[in-house]
């Protein structure tokens, strides 16, 4: 199995911390990811707040490159709307042409209206531009051209220099925690992305009609799935639990904070009808309701007991690739690194035995 | 808007030669570059004196070493004339020099008749092997296995994107059993257009180059400052497809006044057949006869061939083509 260690720069839920330290913490977690084997690093970009700030990920995983040789550089995502394509495209072929072929390049296109707004408010349109701006990257890295005739994007075309040195084939990948965006993950021919917050059997209809559009739309399977967990591992089981439930309880809370999932604006902005329900759920739930279905989703427990979490995921969903958060909702950085310790040592080694071919026995 | 390509025959007029055709092929790619038109095609025809692009792979190199952007293309290549895998290098040699930019088509006709066929050492009994031939083409284009005994050394790993061509509806059925974008000739052979489309779009399979069906349509568009010279111009177009039917082959000849008048009925069925879709005037009739052709067929992008025998004029065509495209938007 492909096994990715997910930064994800918050300091909701701690107290007393700067941004220096917050990102101190992240680097050095992600040093001991990328030399005790993990394949690569991943991060998110969010702006302005406590959720999250990492406001450039291609420029963090350029300094990555140098830093930890031979790990691969993941994008989860670069949120499109908020950017030029065309500066997109050429900070992609920068990247990879000094890693050696080693980006692996995530699309999104955001969420967070308050994030939106400070980009001068092209959360209706976001869609809109995802749609037309992330193909005309992925073509520009695939040709060396990039070139755009849309409502958004009128892009002459231009050649990219320094040209893509190396064949971006299985390293798109694009975020879809929507149904719409689960259609354009397939059209865009990327890995999905989702992010595990919500029990999986609930997931299943998507990720089977991802898997059918892609089928529709490029004649072939889709490249398993990318799924960025949230884990909290320890020795006990007892005390894994509770650090769970504080921390994995905070993150959530964050959530709700960042997205304003108890407010009502999903309904009135265009192209986010499908969260109309999920803060439905969300006002109706409550926050303990929403992290009880955190905590049946995401990993936390022993390692023999995180490893059995992931079979029983497998067997539901089939094959994925797993990109892993250690550090988020107010996780002490001993805490933290320990858990990612302890997974480098028992839990690795375990899914790196993990073959596509055993999926169809472990289904059974 | 859809997009507008070129189609560039290389045409060798009377009084001139081949070298300054091509050497015309490469000042309109450059001109049609900076015009912002996509894609500029040349085309495989043997034992034509009108025709100076035999030698395809050859003279669009000539053409891409000169241009920058611009997609350059084979519009296309006749498979049953060739090893596929040599056409497999001839268009990786393009597309490792040119990255990004080379494309290929593929027709199944052999751009010539029985006795050039016989030169090529070919039989026209050929063409049956066509879908195996396009299949194995494109293999070469992929990575090479690891144990792969035959590779094309350049081409192997360059995905050179391919397009089958067609004048029929046998080219539409392959295009979309492939899930490869479709072009159709609808410059010489407009009869089969409409059925060849609807084909195409209804038995279209997505592939991995391909998620959704695309037709590109070549057109005749010569355009003039006045419908009138227009016309006058087009004529040259008229002789030559006569001459061409009526086995009289010879260079593009210069146009001449008032043709139309001259033609007698036998001819003006010719023409009536295989210049159905042209489009013919100024800028604006050019733009009632795009406008027309588009609602009609719903091309995804035409690809927009002119036969004038002026080099500047030619030039001036594309020019209008392009300003009346660019006011459509």
């Amino acid at each position: 199995m492909d096994v990715g260690m997910m930064m994800v720069f918050a300091s909701y839920g701690w107290e007393n911390i700067g941004d220096d330290q917050v990102w101190e913490e992240e680097l050095r977690l992600a040093r001991l990811a990328a030399a005790s084997g993990f394949d690569v690093l991943w991060s998110a970009e969010h702006h302005f707040f406590d959720y999250s700030f990492c406001p450039d990920n291609l420029q963090l995983m350029t300094y990555l490159a140098a830093a930890c040789p031979g790990v691969g550089l993941g994008t989860a995502a670069v949120i499109v709307p908020w950017h030029d394509p065309l500066r997109v495209a050429e900070q992609a072929a920068v990247l990879d042409l000094l890693s050696k072929g080693r980006l692996r390049l995530g699309l999104g296109r955001g969420l967070a209206r308050r994030e939106f707004a400070a980009f001068r408010g092209t959360m209706d349109e976001s869609r809109e531009r995802f749609d037309e701006a992330a193909p005309m990257i992925v073509e520009a890295l695939r040709t060396g051209f990039i070139e755009g005739d849309g409502k958004h994007y009128k892009q002459p075309r231009v050649e990219l220099r320094p040209r893509p040195q190396h064949d971006f084939t299985g390293r798109i990948y694009a975020v879809a925690s929507s149904e719409d965006s689960v259609e354009a993950a397939a059209r865009l021919g990327a890995h999905m992305v989702m992010f595990s917050d919500r029990p999986w059997h609930m997931r299943l209809p998507a990720i089977q009609r991802n898997r059918d559009l892609f089928r529709q739309f490029h004649g072939r399977a889709a490249p398993a799935m990318m799924i960025t967990d949230f884990c909290i591992c320890g020795p006990n089981l007892t005390e894994a639990e509770e650090h769970a439930r504080k921390y994995m309880g905070k993150f959530v809370e964050s959530n709700f904070h960042h997205y304003e999932f108890l407010g009502e604006h999903f309904a009135t902005v265009k192209g986010y009808d499908a969260y109309v329900q999920k803060a439905a759920i969300a006002r109706q739930g409550g926050l303990e309701g929403a992290v009880a279905g955190f905590m049946q989703a995401a990993i936390w427990g022993t390692p023999d007991r995180v490893l059995r979490e992931l079979e029983a995921r497998r067997a539901v969903i089939g094959d994925f690739e797993l990109n892993v958060a250690f550090r988020f909702g107010g996780v002490p950085f001993d805490i933290a690194e320990r858990g990612l310790q302890l997974f480098i040592k028992e839990v690795l080694p375990v899914l790196k035995t993990w073959r596509a071919e055993d999926t169809a026995r472990a289904a059974e | 808007m859809v997009p507008l390509s070129v189609l560039d025959l290389s045409p060798i007029v009377e009084g001139g030669d081949a070298g300054q055709s091509l050497r015309n092929s490469l000042d309109l790619a450059r001109h049609v570059e900076a015009l912002g038109y996509r894609r500029f095609w040349m085309a495989e025809h043997h034992n034509l004196p009108g025709i100076a692009s035999a030698a395809t792979a050859v003279a669009l190199a000539h053409v891409a070493a000169g241009t920058t952007t611009i997609r350059i293309g084979a519009g296309g290549i006749m498979l049953p004339n060739h090893a596929p895998l040599l056409i497999a290098e001839q268009f990786g040699t393009l597309a490792a020099l040119h990255p990004g930019r080379v494309e290929l088509g593929l027709g199944r006709a052999p751009g010539s008749d029985q006795v050039t066929a016989r030169a090529m050492r070919r039989t026209l009994l050929g063409g049956d092997e066509f879908p195996q031939d396009v299949v194995e083409l494109m293999a070469y284009f992929q990575p090479a296995e690891p144990d792969q005994a035959v590779q094309a050394v350049p081409g192997a790993g360059l995905q050179v994107p391919i397009w089958i061509l067609g004048s029929s509806t046998f080219g539409a059925q392959l295009a979309a059993i492939l899930g490869l974008p479709f072009a159709f000739a609808s410059h010489f052979a407009p009869a089969m257009m409409m059925p060849a489309i609807a084909i195409y779009r209804e038995r279209f399979r997505p592939s991995a180059q391909l998620a959704a069906p695309n037709v590109m349509l070549g057109v005749t568009v010569v355009a003039a400052e006045s419908d009138e010279e227009a016309r006058f111009l087009f004529s040259s177009l008229q002789q030559s497809t006569l001459n061409n039917r009526t086995g009289r082959r010879g260079r593009v000849p210069p146009p001449v006044a008032d043709f139309d008048a001259q033609l007698d009925p036998y001819a003006r069925a010719i023409l009536a057949d295989s210049q159905a879709c042209a489009i013919v005037g100024d800028a604006q009739t050019v733009r009632r006869g795009l406008d027309e052709f588009i609602g009609q067929t719903g091309a995804d992008e035409l690809m927009v061939t002119a036969n004038i025998f002026d080099h500047a004029k030619r030039k001036r065509s594309f020019e209008i083509v392009a300003e009346v495209h660019g006011a459509m938007r």
